[in-house]
């Protein structure tokens, strides 16, 4: 840290938020379906796989038909919102039947389709890296400290914040969100008073699944579409999840942004030990506090 | 015929198969089968943690690298005089790299149960895998090391016998002397109370059980069948790299227990026989493995948590039902 100078600092933490968020924006889902459902969705690394592909798609298309940049950054929610169908279609026919069983079985069934979809995308898309970074260059670079850095990175800060601001507002302001904190209280009581709570955890799905898609629609323009990216996502994110707190959204935001701003500083200070250095806050945070910086504390029955 | 006449009649018969197995297939499967069996041993000793103790790991991978590496570490030529050929030494090595591993890293883990067991787990072989790419001085990074040919009983084979003939029996042999082992230790006194544990963990708390301690000791006991499935199946690979201890790769021993069917003591090694065949028959016509997979890990999951073992106890039981 020593050597380093005070704008490589700010460059090394605007990177490691630039990690952390999508990391966030796939554990935010992740959690509100692991604190409502009890499943732990290995499958949600293929849903933000699916949220890139398909955006591609779509940018790929209005690129080549020379639509504007504003079309282009519709894209971006045209392709979040696809992957919410996808999840509220596969929720009826896979997950619902999952809700009740143990957490173990749920996670090998999701692992299942997280194979499946990585295979799905794997054979519509091919096996190329596919990039479509327009938005990124149409958008251009400002100078900071003299360097350069892109502005689009700027567009990722703001939407993340956006994200977990709506999310906090829906939860916590609104019916919706008041059915969904008495649901996960108490599912049989909230059902007794007329919640009609299968409606109910479609839409929660649904929403956490777009969420998730929207993590890699909105970093496509900036990365690239590659088989396999769901399955680092995934296990990245269940790092976020164990260090911020099974089932806390807090935590999601709080775990994710010590992960990016590790990895960012792990890359520039030790590229060594960069990834070990993740995993091994993975391990010694399950070790003196399992249930993570902000989740709740376990009953007997969970230890 | 009795049941037990027929499961003997079973076994025999097949046992009998395995053993021409090399004078009559092509060389080809008689490596499939080999590096089934392999697999067979490690998918032995994760049933003892998962379908016997009921915690579920993702990160068993771990056991089966550290048996792999200790094999190519030793045969480095950078050991000189020091380095070793013989496969009964590395195999002796390989138990006890692996078991202190699984006492190091279990006596974290067996504290928690359930989702927590599965990530701590992951962490570890993740933790592992990052190690192995980086350090690379030590373990030859994202290359690996290679694995020489060893000597089998003080004798050396040409590489080509050694793969397709002699090595084969090699592994036979101490595939049936681990499942034996595995056997005595399922069904011991030790065995049944792991199942009790699984059961009800706070009723055998209750009852005055130290429950870690018999967690970390099924834990070790299947840390140390993976190391001996690793070290076993490395020469026969010639060659070790991080992706063979990843949590994918974890997920794969996590499948095919759950395909033959957990909690069956041969079950386990079914799933090994179906899930690698399986593999490379499909890998034949196409490179979209883990659709077929995937598609059927859901479908067991839902319809048949049993497993193939299951399905066919369950149609047992029909089947006497009816006949009766």
């Amino acid at each position: 840290m020593l050597s380093m100078g005070f704008d490589t600092i700010t460059f090394t933490i605007l990177n490691g938020l630039y990690y952390a968020f999508s990391l966030f924006l796939i554990s935010l889902g992740l959690n509100l379906l692991y604190g409502i459902l009890r499943i732990l969705n290995v499958a949600h690394g293929g849903f933000y796989a699916a949220g890139a592909f398909f955006t591609w798609y779509l940018m790929k298309n209005a690129h080549d038909a020379g639509l504007p940049l504003s079309v282009l950054f519709v894209c971006v929610f045209v392709g979040a919102l696809l992957v919410g169908v996808l999840g509220m279609i596969l929720e009826p026919l896979l997950y619902k039947r999952l809700y009740r069983k143990r957490e173990e079985y749920s996670l090998l069934a999701t692992f299942g389709l997280m194979l499946v979809l990585d295979d799905v995308l794997r054979l519509v898309f091919g096996s190329q890296p596919l990039s479509a970074g327009y938005l990124y260059a149409g958008i251009g670079s400002m100078q900071i400290f003299g360097r350069p850095f892109p502005i689009y990175n700027f567009v990722i800060y703001a939407f993340a914040i956006g994200v977990a601001l709506s999310l906090w507002l829906l939860l916590f302001k609104t019916n919706l969100g008041r059915i969904t904190r008495a649901t996960a209280q108490d599912t049989e009581m909230s059902s007794a008073l007329g919640v009609n709570t299968s409606l109910h955890y479609t839409k929660l799905f649904t929403l956490a699944i777009a969420i998730a898609g929207l993590g890699g629609a909105i970093y496509l323009p900036a990365t690239s579409a590659y088989p396999g990216m769901g399955f680092e996502a995934i296990v990245l994110s269940f790092v976020v999840m164990v260090v911020g707190g099974l089932g806390s959204l807090k935590g999601s935001l709080i775990g994710a942004v010590i992960i990016g701003l590790v990895r960012a500083f792990g890359i520039s200070l030790f590229p060594e030990f960069e990834l070990a250095a993740v995993f091994a806050i993975l391990v010694i945070v399950l070790v003196f506090r399992p249930r993570g910086l902000c989740g709740r504390k376990f009953s007997r029955e969970e230890k | 015929m009795s049941l037990r006449s027929e499961y003997e009649f079973g076994i025999m018969a097949l046992l009998s198969l395995m053993l021409i197995i090399p004078m009559y297939f092509p060389r080809y499967y008689v490596y499939i089968i080999a590096v089934t069996l392999c697999y067979a041993i490690y998918a032995l000793g994760y049933n003892l943690i998962f379908g016997y103790t009921g915690l579920l790991s993702f990160g068993h991978a771990l056991y089966w690298g550290v048996g792999a590496y200790t094999v190519a570490a030793f045969m480095r030529p950078e050991l000189g005089p020091f380095r070793i050929f013989s496969m009964e030494a590395l195999l002796v090595l390989s138990v006890v790299t692996s078991a202190l591993v699984a006492l190091a890293v279990g006596s974290i883990c067996v504290r928690y149960t359930r989702i927590f067991f599965g990530l701590l787990n992951l962490g570890f072989v993740m933790l592992w895998y990052s190690l192995l790419l980086k350090l690379y001085y030590i373990t030859g990074g994202t290359d690996g090391l290679p694995v020489y040919t060893p000597t089998l009983l003080g004798q050396s084979f040409t590489a080509e016998v050694f793969r397709t003939y002699t090595y084969y029996y090699y592994v036979l042999a101490i595939f049936l002397a681990t499942s034996l082992m595995m056997w005595r230790v399922v069904n011991s006194h030790f065995g049944l109370t792991l199942k009790a544990l699984r059961e009800n963990s706070l009723r055998a708390g209750f009852v005055g059980l130290d429950i870690s301690r018999y967690r970390l000791a099924s834990y070790v006991l299947s840390g140390i069948w993976g190391g001996i499935g690793g070290a076993l199946w490395a020469p026969l690979s010639g060659q070790v790299s991080p992706e063979i201890s990843t949590w994918l790769t974890s997920g794969d021993i996590v499948l095919m227990t759950i395909l033959g069917g957990m909690g069956s003591f041969i079950g386990p090694v079914i799933g090994a026989f179906v899930f690698l065949n399986l593999k490379v028959q499909i890998m034949h016509y196409t490179t979209f493995w883990q659709l077929f997979l995937g598609s059927a890990v859901i479908l067991m999951v839902l319809v048949l948590p049993g497993g193939i073992c299951g399905a066919a106890s369950s149609l047992r039981l029909r089947r006497t039902k009816t006949a009766s």
